[in-house]
């Protein structure tokens, strides 16, 4: 894994401490070497290669996520699915509620339920509480604390209220959010893992947007963030492609967004997935924090706050409507689901949150 | 996950960093501005210059051919002749993509235009875009250029992207890219005139080969409106 930090602080020290000529001769000298060395390299396809993974580390990895149960975790979506279908929606006569699915979001009785089961995996649970009237939120937290580095925090997060029964979207989601606790609380990490249920994710990143304003010096390594994970078609015809992005017409992939911050964890993801044999992985990586005219697709769920601070975060996804047909109507139900590339994606999530957390053998 | 903020077209966000602070179409507004700024400037420049027809084969002043026998007359005050270099302002955009990475905007940007003979020119041109990020996008082209108030051209054009970009990791694109995108290619401008000082073109169309071994890709190029002028002769040293 790559997630030091100290050689780049020391650069920039550096850099602050030249003069301003030195500074300046440099950076001529950096342009020089990149557009007269660098470019003739261009046409030869240069770039940047996963990580090579060392044969042991893929076996330990590939154990744990041999652990992960497909069957397991689709009973979670029926759970939340079933607690969503029970549970009270919001009273939409209080803003305007002029996108039909609104009067049908529901989220208390998913909190609880995710609540219950994380504090069943004996887990450090609490609650992060923002009082604002019908937009008052309750983000779910739960820890495992690290070994040796227990301020380095690798996280996983999914946002926790839905529109309709939300099998996909975002059942999916927290099901693998508790089926990864499930597997990795029964060992120990160097870094903390941390299991997040993000609130109000529909209404605008509420949640998210409030956990990382409330939590600003946190040392947030690495993140994943669930959101639709479920939905698969190997149809010709069944996958759009987001505007600008070139993509495959089969939705028989899984979609990991990243940024500049996260490339170097959605180069490791692409490693594992390929080490380990999981699922097909498309990655997409925006340029700076993505907030650009374009680039409004990829910001569409709780890791985009993350961007704006600069936390190294990296999205999974089905794409959403862009190859689910039920996104936000009453049939996003759990029959529309794919078992076996649900169990997929939280292997390769198993496998990435170790390489991350540094899993003691 | 959320849907698109249906009147903007952004990502629903409750976070300060964005919301209301910065809305992305303010870059296109601020490319917009500068280049029509330029491009009056360009136009005033032009017409304050009088109304002379300056071209870049102006005969010489009155001289030489002067019939004998009758008083050479004083050399007329005309206009400073015009050198070979002509600026230029843009408004257009451009896309690269291959299945590795996707560049480009719209916005506008800055040209020098050089003749090399009667029909030769080069061009060089840098130009600004957003949508996607910021980008810079450098381009230059050599070409035949016909000579008169229509003046189309056609040119064999280099360029090259850089800043912000989307790339992809997958099947068909194991490795980051981590060098900007370069492409080669023709460039037409069927839509250029030139009188005077002032040089205008509209809709200049680029289509170019992405130089990328493992990946087809395509550099498209547009320009709208192009208006350059001509600059002034340095004097010589002689006087």
């Amino acid at each position: 894994m790559n997630i030091g930090h100290d050689s780049t602080d020391a650069a920039k020290t550096l850099q602050f401490q030249m003069p301003y000529m030195v500074a300046m001769q440099s950076i001529y000298r950096r342009m020089f070497v990149r557009i007269f060395l660098t470019l003739p390299l261009a046409a030869l396809g240069c770039g940047q290669p996963p990580p090579t993974i060392a044969p042991e580390r893929v076996a330990l990895l590939s154990a744990l996520a041999d652990q992960v149960s497909g069957d397991r975790a689709m009973g979670h979506v029926l759970s939340l699915v079933a607690e969503h279908q029970a549970d009270t929606p919001l009273d939409c006569s209080q803003w305007d509620a002029s996108y039909e699915p609104d009067c049908s979001l529901t989220r208390d009785r998913s909190r609880a339920w995710l609540v219950g089961r994380l504090s069943e995996l004996g887990l450090e649970v609490s609650t992060q509480e923002v009082e604002d009237g019908v937009f008052s939120t309750s983000n779910v937290v739960a820890d495992l604390p690290g070994t040796s580095r227990p301020d380095e925090i690798v996280w996983v997060g999914a946002h926790f209220d839905a529109f309709y029964a939300g099998a996909d979207d975002n059942s999916s989601g927290v099901a693998a959010l508790v089926e990864l606790a499930t597997v990795l609380s029964g060992h120990s990490f160097a870094r903390t893992l941390r299991f997040i249920g993000f609130d109000l994710e529909e209404f605008g990143l509420v949640g998210s947007s409030r956990y990382v304003l409330a939590e600003p010096d946190e040392n947030l390594l690495a993140g994943i963030v669930f959101d639709c994970i479920a939905y698969y078609d190997e149809t010709p015809g069944s996958q759009q492609a987001l505007p600008g992005l070139q993509m495959p017409d089969t939705g028989d992939f899984l979609g990991v967004v990243a940024n500049d911050d996260s490339t170097q964890l959605a180069l490791d993801v692409f490693a594992l997935s390929g080490a380990l044999q999981t699922v097909q992985v498309l990655e997409v990586v925006a340029p700076s924090d993505g907030a650009y005219a374009l680039t409004g697709n990829l910001l569409r769920s709780d890791h985009a706050p993350f961007w704006l601070e600069g936390d190294p975060t990296l999205f999974f996804t089905d794409t959403a409507n862009f190859r689910n047909p039920h996104y936000h109507t009453p049939q996003d139900v759990p029959d529309t689901l794919s078992t076996d590339f649900l169990e997929q994606v939280i292997r390769l999530s198993v496998a990435s949150l170790a390489w991350w957390a540094e899993v003691n053998p | 996950m959320s849907r698109l903020r249906r009147k903007s077209g952004e990502a629903p966000m409750d976070h300060p960093k964005h919301v209301g602070s910065r809305p992305p179409f303010i870059y296109v507004y601020q490319a917009i501005i500068i280049i029509a700024a330029a491009s009056m400037l360009s136009f005033v420049s032009a017409r304050s210059a009088s109304a002379w027809e300056g071209t870049l084969e102006m005969p010489p002043a009155a001289s030489s051919a002067a019939p004998t026998g009758r008083p050479i007359p004083p050399p007329l005050q005309g206009p400073p002749a015009l050198s070979e270099w002509r600026l230029y302002t843009t408004l257009g955009g451009a896309l690269y993509q291959s299945g590795a990475q996707t560049s480009g905007g719209i916005g506008g940007g800055l040209g020098v235009q050089r003749r090399l003979s009667r029909f030769g020119v080069l061009e060089a041109q840098l130009s600004a875009l957003t949508l996607l990020g910021r980008v810079l996008e450098a381009r230059v082209g050599v070409g035949i250029l016909r000579p008169g108030l229509w003046s189309p051209a056609i040119l064999v054009t280099g360029g090259m992207l850089l800043g912000d970009r989307l790339r992809f990791i997958g099947e068909h694109s194991p490795t980051l890219v981590t060098l900007p995108p370069l492409s080669l290619g023709l460039t037409v401008a069927p839509l250029r005139f030139s009188r005077g000082r002032v040089q205008a073109s509209l809709l200049e169309l680029g289509l170019g080969l992405g130089l990328e071994a493992a990946q087809p890709a395509s550099h498209l190029h547009v320009t709208v409106l192009r208006v350059g002028v001509a600059l002034p002769q340095a004097a010589s040293p002689s006087g």
